[in-house]
């Protein structure tokens, strides 16, 4: 049921891709082989290195990572990536169920971490919710670019206001701290409403917090 | 002699006796000129000052010198210094002591037994080991009546032995004793002869029960400890060969996981399944490779073969399974050939084999109630010069049916049997060069599981 409700939504949306990073090429083709037949693009890689050359398209995607790899393992990468402010959700994969190497994968951020051989279910299951936390990672920051934008349209003044309207100000005390008249301030407020395409007081309180405007008391 | 000069002590009279210190009673001296002698003459000890300072024992023996008219006239005695017979007593009593708690606190009794008279003595300590009472008077017949019943004819030969003269005796046997409980005896004992022409067999005996017990403790621990060693090293590897072999494993499953998908779409993918499928037969090859790889290590790394009596491992594994046995009822019964040749194995493995065999005949019997449980393990060299090792029981016997597939690993009659003892047992005999084969008894009920191992001739 749920896989095919997948297979729909692919369909409207098919502009994701699954990276795997695995040293072994046996696993490289298999995966390759399982996420195509799982109607997922691929793209493999032989180490993290590589994969770290490698352009990364801006479209939802997830990493499958294998913990033994030559070199760097799979939760050093993990901090790697952290550390380069690469936030791509991983899926890991373990030869040996290591518990105490998956507890400090999954408290990194891990979506899961899947012994090997692992059941196809699994991995589509994990592929899934990691591939939807970053498309709503990508909306997410999709709306705070915009908002910025918004927000430096904004006049100084406009900015004062904003700042004190969500610090939940009556006009009256507002125009009384910016010592100009309420009438000053209702049209600040008016433009500043417009400028940022907020429909409401409410509206605007969630873009500052977005923002992270602080409060002014 | 008493310290004062002969002179003076040939001029001692009656009188000077009276200087002497009389230290013992009841040593009377008659003193001359009483009436009435003393009854006895020959006192038993007296002391004499001596002119070190110190007193030695002397032996007097008075005679009263009558007159004409019967009278006593003098009195004349005989001083015999016995003081160093004294201290020999004292110390052989004190070394009587000695002995005794020693036996006491060793477990040792002291034995002697003369052949020609069947005389017996025995000190405390072998009554108390032996478990008789002091009013019991020792004999053959008592000691027969102890000895486990499987050791009297080892007690009988030695008492053969010492009957044809033998000057040696140095042997081991049980004690069943009244309560059921099992005592383990050593005996040494040599042929003496004495002064007088008697001759005797003395010796000791100690009741060695807690060192064999020990020293079985020990033997079982040892065993498991080269086990659990070898157990180690065999870790170590597999988790090398999981991951060398769960690598091609979970590229084989997602491949096939792959096709599986292929396959059910509504027009399958045939080129993508084809090419996920030659990976299948690759990566397949592969773990069987890693496989073979890490066999060929670990014949290497676990060889540990040296010279060993095939007889020695049978009463090993007896020693080791004594106390499963009884608790099964089964009672096992070695019959090693003797001068057998040596052979060239792995002495754990060997046992393990044995172990597996024994355990499984102990199965088979477990159905048993209307005769005795007996398991027999008996040794011989064939005319091939192979070293045979036969485990026979007297259970149910393999079915028909069972038969082909005894040996092969997974295959168990077991409802919690793993069914890879046999399988594992079979490849522990051939990697000695030999073969292991079962059949059932043909005259009795039961099956004889066998195994024939190439011998070392020189």
């Amino acid at each position: 049921m749920r896989q095919h409700a997948k297979t729909v939504s692919l369909e409207e949306d098919s502009e994701q891709i699954v990276f795997v990073v695995d040293d072994d090429e046996s696993m490289q083709v298999a995966m390759t082989h399982l996420f195509r037949s799982m109607n997922f693009d691929v793209k493999v890689f032989g180490t993290g290195a590589a994969f770290l050359e490698s352009e990364l398209p801006n479209i939802p995607s997830c990493l499958v990572l294998d913990i033994r790899l030559p070199g760097m393992n799979g939760l050093e990468f993990q901090d790697v990536l952290a550390k380069a402010g690469i936030h791509i959700p991983i899926v890991f994969m373990t030869g040996h169920g290591d518990i105490p190497m998956s507890v400090k994968a999954m408290k990194a951020g891990a979506i899961d971490f899947l012994p090997k051989p692992f059941r196809d279910q699994d991995m589509l299951d994990a592929l899934t919710r990691a591939l939807d936390d970053d498309r709503k990672r990508r909306d997410q920051e999709k709306v705070l670019s915009q908002l910025r934008h918004l927000f430096e349209a904004l006049t100084p003044r406009e900015r004062e206001v904003l700042s004190l309207v969500t610090s939940g100000l009556m006009n009256k005390e507002i125009a009384y701290r910016l010592k100009v008249s309420e009438i000053t301030v209702k049209i600040h407020r008016g433009h500043m409403m417009k400028k940022m395409e907020a429909r409401s007081l409410v509206d605007l309180v969630r873009m500052a917090e977005m923002l992270g405007i602080k409060r002014t008391n | 002699m008493t310290g004062t000069n002969e002179r003076r002590a040939i001029g001692v009279d009656a009188k000077g006796i009276g200087a002497m210190r009389i230290t013992e009673q009841p040593v009377t001296l008659g003193i001359a000129g009483r009436e009435d002698p003393p009854r006895t003459t020959d006192l038993q000890a007296a002391a004499l000052l001596a002119t070190g300072g110190r007193y030695r024992w002397y032996a007097a023996r008075p005679t009263p010198l009558r007159g004409e008219r019967g009278n006593t006239v003098k009195w004349c005695s005989v001083g015999i210094d016995v003081d160093d017979q004294n201290v020999a007593e004292n110390a052989l009593q004190r070394s009587e002591a000695y002995l005794t708690e020693a036996q006491k606190l060793s477990l040792t009794g002291g034995i002697a037994w003369d052949p020609a008279s069947d005389d017996h003595f025995w000190s405390n300590e072998t009554y108390q080991i032996m478990g008789f009472d002091r009013s019991v008077r020792p004999s053959m017949g008592l000691i027969m009546q102890r000895v486990h019943p499987d050791d009297r004819a080892h007690l009988q030969h030695e008492v053969d032995r010492a009957m044809q003269g033998a000057q040696n005796h140095d042997y081991e046997s049980r004690l069943l004793m009244p309560d059921g409980q099992i005592k383990h005896v050593h005996v040494r004992a040599h042929r003496v002869k004495y002064a007088s022409g008697k001759e005797e067999i003395v010796g000791a005996l100690m009741d060695v029960t807690e060192s064999r017990k020990a020293q079985a403790a020990l033997d079982a621990v040892q065993t498991a400890l080269a086990h659990a060693c070898r157990m180690a090293t065999l870790g170590e590897i597999s988790a090398s060969i999981a991951h060398e072999v769960n690598q091609p494993l979970a590229a084989i499953v997602a491949n096939g996981q792959a096709c599986l998908r292929f396959l059910s779409r509504e027009t399958p993918d045939l080129n993508y399944v084809r090419g996920a499928i030659e990976w299948i037969v690759k990566d397949g090859n592969r773990a069987g490779e890693v496989i073979r790889r890490v066999r060929g290590l670990v014949r290497k790394a676990d060889d540990q073969k040296t010279l060993l009596d095939v007889n020695d491992i049978a009463s090993e594994v007896a020693a080791l399974l004594q106390r499963e046995l009884a608790a099964q009822r089964v009672t096992l019964r070695l019959e090693p050939a003797s001068a057998m040749p040596l052979i060239v194995g792995d002495r754990v493995q060997l046992q393990q084999v044995i172990i597996n065999l024994v355990l499984n005949s102990v199965d088979a019997m477990q159905a048993v109630t209307d005769r005795p449980r007996a398991l027999l393990i008996r040794s011989h060299e064939n005319a091939a010069h192979e070293i045979v090792i036969a485990v026979k029981d007297n259970g149910v016997g393999i079915p028909a049916e069972t038969a082909d597939y005894l040996f092969d690993p997974f295959f168990s009659t077991k409802p919690s049997g793993l069914g890879i003892g046999l399988s594992i047992c079979r490849s522990i005999v051939g990697d000695h060069g030999g073969r292991l084969w079962a059949t059932n008894n043909t005259r009795e009920p039961g099956a004889t599981f066998q195994f024939a191992l190439p011998s070392q001739q020189e």
